[in-house]
This record gives structure tokens, C-alpha cells and sequence, in this order.
């Protein structure tokens, strides 16, 4: 059965919104998302460029400034409550795991 | 050495995987793509490497684009950061290539990636390939029905036919096409749940295998034309080229005349369909009437010996029988007969009608004997057993007001005929001079205007019999 558009977020939906807390445009979050994760999630400039648009219709972010073709966003309200909601949706996944086996996860 | 080539690629529009694996081999021999145009793909020359391509779908793009978008443009540099430069663009297909060595690939999430061809796909190639669907389906069905009313006449003429395996091979084209996306697309949708990219198959086999049994076909439709009319095989041919060379040349031409001027994609579109669908139709048109106005003036036929006859022109026909009254009865003056032979020819069937009757220019011509009959041969077995029925159907006892008109084949002795087996008409309350005579490989249709002896029904089988 499909996902249910944004009902949860991937781990490239997770960092792109994470990176906009602050203003950035797409190429910085191109960069940034390796960065942040140590190289573990990267993220395709078209799925990048897929996301942004789908984001700014969906209300998750805002477009701030067009410098020519660059384009900065920042994450609204609404973004910051999706990125809450997967938030505690992880910790809670992270809770279930500990009760199953402990803190060292032994 | 040439530093540029054109190649003419074929490809689904969806097959991501066939077009990128066939550029990095490309790459591998040294050739990097470097535009894709109506008139091929142009490849230049480069030190053999190897180049990671990526082949992406931009659905808001447009071959009716006057230039680039900046959307488009944005896309670009999002690519280029991460080492993707675009090789060649053509309207929402957008091929990008890396030399890096573990590049991060333009797609990484593949639910978002099909769901991005599919809406690119539904606004390009699926609507036209729905069109063309339904439009070979509907000529498919109308030459079908012509098949239920003289199946015979158009198994045998390659120019009636031509038409239907062409509309039959658009089908299959479009079905396989159609049928392979949307079985590419369901699973592609499964696996991209599980976060996983599926490759594409596409039909470019498919496609290829098409256009040469096209080319095949259309080369015995024009050798049909060289046997009967090889004038008109000539005139057929240059209008065929010529009016599809111009609707070519039109719908290119405008397309690309109104992009320089910048017209915007939307009009751009509407006019050069408009326009496109106008000069096609006034070009097919005009073609069809010169040729039917060329032929009725005899323009193809050549000079033909006629005679006069109470102030009537009447041709005169000497062609080669191989059944003729002479064979059956003596006959003092054979000049006096015309022979006429026409008919058709195809792979799958000949039928030829032969007729020798007095000109009518012959003394005494109502008391000549005369002769008509058709040979229907059968190319392939498995057709002979449809053929004979269809012909014994042809005559059927008429029911009208109060009666019945009896009109039928009755079952005669094969053996003097030298046939397997041999019908006579039966019409109304006696028997008619018209026979069918079943062959191994052929069926005649005899009609004489006497009463044939044993012997006479003898040289029938020997002459016509196969």
C-alpha cells in the first residue's frame, strides 16, 4: 500500500527540513545534509528540487530571498510541527527499543 | 577522422536504464552525447572514459519552449553542484553526465522519482500513445470488416493490405509500449516502497523489429506496383516521400520558426498542430487526387491499341492466358478475341481473372465461343481450406416473397476435371456452364458458354490444375 503523502517523513525529508531551521538556499542543503549526518544520508539535486517544491505547496517552508536563480527557504510553523511530530514518532520507535532490550541494547 | 556522429537511437521514452547503459558505452568508445534532435543524436569525439550518465524528467518542460525556463536552469545548477552536467535536453527529457567516481546520483528518493516520470510521462508520450491506440484500433476494425466482405480480393492485393498491417503494426506498437510502461510502473511502485529503484526495460527491440517488417512491407507493396503499373510505382513513391517529407518539413519547420521568435510553448503548440493537421490532411488529400486524376487519364498505362466499333472506342487486350478457346475448340480466327488478365498478387494469395470473348468487331461475335474464369491460388496451406468455403458461400439459395430462388454449388465428378473435387452451379430449375474445381493448390472458377466434353474438362486440368 503507498505511503500517505508527509504522514511520516523519510530520512532525506527529516534532514532537508532540519537543515532549513536556518535560512539556506538548495545547493547549501545540498551540502549541508552530508555534513550533518557524517556522510551517511545524502540527498540527488533532483530529489532535492522535487522536495522544495512539494514543501512550499504542502506549507512546510517558505521561499525568503531570489538572488537570480537561487532561492533561500526557511522552515515555517507548520514544518516545524511535522518535524516535531516525526521527532517524538522516532523517540518513541527508540523507547519501544530500549523496552525490548535495555539502555545498552544488549 | 570525423570528430562528430549521428546516431538515430531508439528508445521507450521511459527507459532511463537502456538510454544511460547505452551512453556510458558510448562514452567507453570514446563518443559523449552531445545533442538530441528530430534528425538523431549527435555524439563528439572524446578520449574513450568512463562517464556516469543520468537520464532525468522535468514535467513542466516542453518541446514548444521557446528557451530554457528558469526552473529548468535552477534544476541545472542543482545538478551541476553535485558534478551532473547536462549533456543534451530534448523538451522534459534531460540527460546529465558525471565523471566523478561514486557521484551522488541525481535521484535518491525512488518513490519521489517514479512518481515524477509518471507525471511526466502523462503529460507527453502516454496521451499521444493513447491516441494513436485508439485511432490504428478503429482503421484496424474498419479493414477488418472489409476482410468479412471480400476476404479474398484483399488477401490477394498487397495494396489493399498494406493499410491493415500497417494500422496492426501501430497497434502492437502502441499496446507494447502502453502495455510495458504500466507494467513497469506497478512494480516500480512496489519496489520503490521497499526504497528500491527499479530498472526500466523499454521496447526498443520491439520498436526496431516493427520498423523493418514496415519497410519490408512497404517494399512489396511498391514491388506489387512495379509488376501491374511500374510508372505508377514511380509517381506512388514520389508522393509518398514528397508529402511526408513536407509534412515533416512543416510541422519542424513552424515548430522551430516559432520558438526563435520566442512565441510562448502554449501557442507555439496549438499552431503548429493547427497548422500540422491542415497541410497534412490538404497534402494526403491533394497526393490521393493527383493520383486518381493521373491514373483515369491513362497517365500510367501507356499507349493502348484500340478499334472502333459503331462509332465506340473500344482497347484492345492481347495478354498471355493459360487457358484459351483455341485449347478447347477450334477456333478459325483467333485474332478476333480479345484476352484480358486482371487481378492481384500477395504473399498469401494470387487471383487472377483471365477472359477471352470476340471483339465486337467480329463477324458474327454473339455465335463465338467465349471463356471466362478466375484462379484463386493459395500460398499457404493452412489458407486453402478458407478459401474454398468462402467460395462455395458465395452462391446461396435467395429467399423472397413466396419462394426460393435455389442458387448453389452441387458437388460433380472431380475425375474428368483431374480435380480433387468440382462443384456446378445449380440455378433456378437447371444447371448453369460455371464451375468451381478444387486443386491441391488452386481454385478456378470456370465459366464457359457451352456444355464442356470430358475431353475439353481434361485440358482444364492440365492447363489450370496445380
Amino acid at each position: 500500500m503507498a505511503r500517505v503523502k508527509f504522514q511520516t517523513l523519510t530520512e532525506q525529508m527529516f534532514y532537508i527540513l532540519l537543515c532549513l531551521r536556518q535560512e539556506c538556499c538548495g545547493m547549501d542543503i545540498l551540502d549541508r545534509v552530508p555534513d550533518m549526518t557524517g556522510g551517511r544520508v545524502s540527498v540527488g539535486s533532483g530529489t532535492l528540487y522535487n522536495l522544495l517544491e512539494q514543501f512550499t505547496q504542502e506549507g512546510f517552508i517558505r521561499e525568503t530571498r531570489v538572488e537570480g536563480r537561487k532561492r533561500s527557504y526557511v522552515l515555517t510553523d507548520r514544518g516545524r510541527a511535522m518535524l516535531d511530530r516525526e521527532y517524538a514518532r522516532l523517540n518513541a520507535q527508540a523507547r519501544d527499543y530500549r523496552a525490548i532490550f535495555g539502555e545498552d541494547g544488549l | 577522422m570525423k570528430d562528430k556522429k549521428r546516431r538515430f537511437e531508439v528508445f521507450s521514452f521511459y527507459d532511463r536504464t537502456g538510454m544511460e547503459r547505452h551512453l556510458e558505452r558510448m562514452a567507453e568508445k570514446g563518443w559523449m552525447l552531445e545533442k538530441m534532435g528530430a534528425f538523431g543524436w549527435v555524439y563528439r569525439k572524446i578520449q574513450p572514459r568512463r562517464v556516469r550518465f543520468a537520464v532525468s524528467y522535468f514535467p513542466s518542460a516542453s518541446e514548444y519552449d521557446p528557451d530554457m525556463t528558469e526552473e529548468q536552469r535552477e534544476f541545472q545548477d542543482f545538478c551541476r553542484h553535485t558534478g551532473w552536467e547536462l549533456a543534451a535536453c530534448s523538451g522534459q527529457l534531460q540527460i546529465f553526465s558525471n565523471v566523478r567516481e561514486n557521484p551522488v546520483p541525481i535521484e535518491t528518493d525512488p518513490e519521489l522519482e517514479v512518481e515524477n516520470l509518471h507525471k511526466t510521462a502523462k503529460k507527453s508520450f502516454l496521451t499521444s500513445y493513447f491516441v494513436l491506440l485508439a485511432v490504428s484500433a478503429m482503421n484496424l476494425a474498419l479493414g477488418v470488416s472489409s476482410l468479412f466482405d471480400k476476404p479474398l480480393e484483399l488477401l490477394s492485393s498487397v495494396t489493399d493490405m498494406f493499410p491493415l498491417f500497417a494500422w496492426g503494426l501501430l497497434l502492437i506498437l502502441c499496446a507494447g509500449e502502453l502495455g510495458c510502461y504500466y507494467h513497469w510502473l506497478y512494480r516500480a511502485r512496489r519496489e520503490a516502497r521497499e526504497g528500491i529503484f527499479l530498472e526500466t526495460r523499454g521496447t526498443s527491440r520491439l520498436q526496431r523489429w516493427i520498423l523493418w517488417v514496415l519497410l519490408v512491407g512497404m517494399a512489396l507493396w511498391l514491388g506489387s506496383f512495379l509488376r501491374k503499373a511500374p510508372s505508377m510505382a514511380l509517381w506512388v513513391t514520389a508522393v509518398i516521400v514528397g508529402v511526408h517529407g513536407l509534412i515533416f518539413a512543416t510541422v519542424f519547420g513552424l515548430k522551430t520558426y516559432l520558438k526563435k521568435r520566442k512565441v510562448s510553448a502554449n501557442w507555439n503548440r496549438a499552431l503548429t498542430l493547427g497548422l500540422s493537421f491542415v497541410i497534412a490532411f490538404a497534402l494526403v488529400a491533394g497526393g490521393i487526387f493527383t493520383l486518381i486524376h493521373a491514373s483515369n487519364a491513362g497517365l500510367f498505362e501507356g499507349e493502348r491499341e484500340t478499334y472502333e466499333y459503331r462509332g465506340s472506342t473500344f482497347s484492345v487486350y492481347r495478354d498471355k492466358l493459360p487457358l484459351t478457346v483455341e485449347d478447347l475448340t477450334a477456333v478459325q480466327h483467333p485474332e478476333e478475341y480479345n484476352r484480358r488478365k486482371t487481378g492481384d498478387e500477395s504473399p498469401l494469395l494470387a487471383r487472377l481473372t483471365m477472359q477471352q470473348r470476340p471483339r465486337l468487331d467480329a463477324p458474327h461475335f454473339q455465335e463465338l465461343p467465349s471463356l471466362s474464369y478466375t484462379v484463386t491460388e493459395v500460398k499457404l496451406p493452412w489458407l486453402y481450406g478458407f478459401c474454398r468455403e468462402q467460395l462455395l458461400s458465395e452462391r446461396k439459395d435467395q429467399v423472397y416473397d413466396g419462394g426460393i430462388l435455389v442458387d448453389r454449388y452441387e458437388p460433380v465428378d472431380p475425375a474428368p476435371w483431374g480435380a480433387e473435387e468440382a462443384y456446378r452451379v445449380y440455378w433456378s430449375s437447371g444447371y448453369l456452364d460455371k464451375y468451381l474445381l478444387c486443386y491441391n493448390r488452386t481454385l478456378v472458377e470456370l465459366t464457359l458458354d457451352w456444355e464442356p466434353t470430358a475431353e475439353q474438362m481434361g485440358i482444364v486440368g492440365e492447363k489450370l490444375g496445380k
